[in-house]
């Protein structure tokens, strides 16, 4: 493909053309990588394909595109996990049905892009994008998801709230996500939910025994990459006998609105009300449910 | 670069830089009258296209990916009796779209109910917020897509 550094009349410098690299297996996609270390990995390419005045579509200057690898198309389903491939779009997760993806993960689906993009976006995509973290990435999180990470000579597994967590830079060169994996728990409350604005979205998940919480997680997507998840939170609830006490339902709630505050001073007043409404509500509806 | 693609069942090739947007083409070079592009983001659904048997918006598609592949417009359908059932689901439900949106909810409700002819409330009420256009109501374009369903139902014996 050709390729130009001309320089346009006014002086600016005239964007190359993308090299654009279609492998046709993982170990194709593996070495290409190696290769190619400096290209970008174009899965959906909804993220990837920023906006310009043109026709065009700002694309990196170098693409591996993962459509031509099958593998990473197949959603699979083990007894307690659920693995979805790196390629396969949102449209084909949903597909798969609510009785299968865990809910709160499903309910956060139809938001993660326009419906026109839900053909061709991934859900590993949009866990791989660095950006916000409104969207899927707080109920992975809350579930507990892993990431495949292969390179030439090796593969790792990392949970989702590492690999966002901005310890680990998301990828390094050479590396790609393949899989992730979702494991299949009985919880018995989920939930999504998020503001109209995209700025918040609240994942939460309890599993209940004998009249008690036998586990639950509270985690907040937010405007910035990392999530809000207040595991001490998490571990005090746990083992609480229902109906929790109005007072300790206010007191959770408060420490979660605290914790957002900490996490992202550009919460306004309003966001951390509706952080708080939305962990009191959780735990109320937990006696309900 | 060259790149080969089939257009409503007819081959077309095209001149076009890996990066160009699909929609561009179809509108500049190829000149599908159907097509609009509006917020070139993915969001308004003014340019949707069927794409590999999948509805989306082509705004977001760059030429590299459409290589080899099948697209359809809404003239695709022009004499099928798929349109027709679809133009009678419309009417059926006295549903009128604007010059505007007529053409992707036509496409969008052919993909649908392509793909399943009796389609679960749930994943419809999702697909059919694919066009942004509010000239008529949300509930007026499920139902009219309900009737388009229906007569395609009827037209191939379904019950």
């Amino acid at each position: 493909m050709p390729q130009s550094n001309d320089v346009h009349e006014a002086g600016t410098r005239k964007r190359s053309t993308p090299k654009v690299y279609i492998p046709h297996s993982q170990n194709e996609l593996l070495q290409l990588l190696r290769r190619h270390p400096e290209s970008r990995i174009y899965a959906g390419g909804t993220a990837l394909s920023s906006l310009e005045e043109t026709g065009r579509l700002r694309l990196p200057s170098t693409i591996v595109a993962l459509y031509g690898v099958d593998d990473l198309r197949r959603i699979a389903r083990t007894d307690r996990y659920l693995e979805i491939g790196a390629n396969a779009t949102i449209r084909a997760v949903s597909r798969v049905g609510s009785n299968v993806i865990p809910g709160t993960l499903y309910d956060c689906l139809p938001h993660i892009v326009p419906p026109g993009l839900r053909t061709v976006a991934t859900l590993v995509g949009n866990v791989c994008v660095p950006g916000t973290s409104t969207t899927s990435i707080a109920p992975l999180i809350a579930l507990g998801s892993s990431l495949e990470i292969r390179r030439v000579g090796g593969n790792k597994w990392m949970t989702v709230q590492r690999f966002r967590s901005g310890e680990n830079a998301l990828l390094q060169p050479g590396e790609v996500v393949t899989r992730l994996r979702i494991p299949l728990a009985p919880w018995d409350a989920q939930v999504y939910r998020t503001s109209e604005d995209g700025r918040i979205g609240f994942a939460a998940i309890a599993r209940r025994t004998k009249g008690g919480v036998d586990a639950v997680r509270i985690v907040i997507g937010t405007r910035l990459p990392e999530v809000i998840h207040n595991r001490e939170l998490d571990a005090e609830l746990t083992g609480r006998k229902l109906p929790l006490p109005e007072r300790d339902i206010a007191a959770a709630a408060e420490r979660m609105r605290n914790t957002a505050r900490e996490h992202d001073p550009g919460f306004s007043n309003f966001d951390l009300y509706r952080i708080e409404s939305l962990v009191s509500w959780f735990l109320r509806s937990l006696t309900r449910r | 670069m060259r790149i080969r693609f089939t257009l409503n069942g007819k081959t077309v090739q095209v001149d076009a830089e890996p990066e160009t947007r699909l929609s561009e083409i179809l509108l500049h070079e190829l000149a599908v009258a159907s097509l609009r592009q509006d917020c070139s983001e993915g969001r308004c659904g003014s340019c949707l296209v069927i794409f590999e048997g999948m509805i989306v918006s082509s705004c977001m598609i760059p030429m590299f990916r459409v290589l080899g592949t099948e697209v359809t417009t809404v003239e695709g359908l022009f004499g099928s009796k798929d349109l027709r059932d679809i133009e009678r689901g419309f009417q059926r439900s006295g549903f009128e779209p604007c010059r505007y949106c007529a053409a992707p909810k036509t496409l969008l409700t052919h993909a649908i109910i392509s793909e399943n002819t009796s389609p679960r409330e749930e994943e419809l009420q999702v697909q059919a917020q694919a066009v942004r256009c509010r000239c008529t109501s949300y509930q007026h374009f499920l139902e009219a897509i309900r009737n388009a369903a229906k007569q395609r139902r009827s037209r191939s014996g379904d019950t």
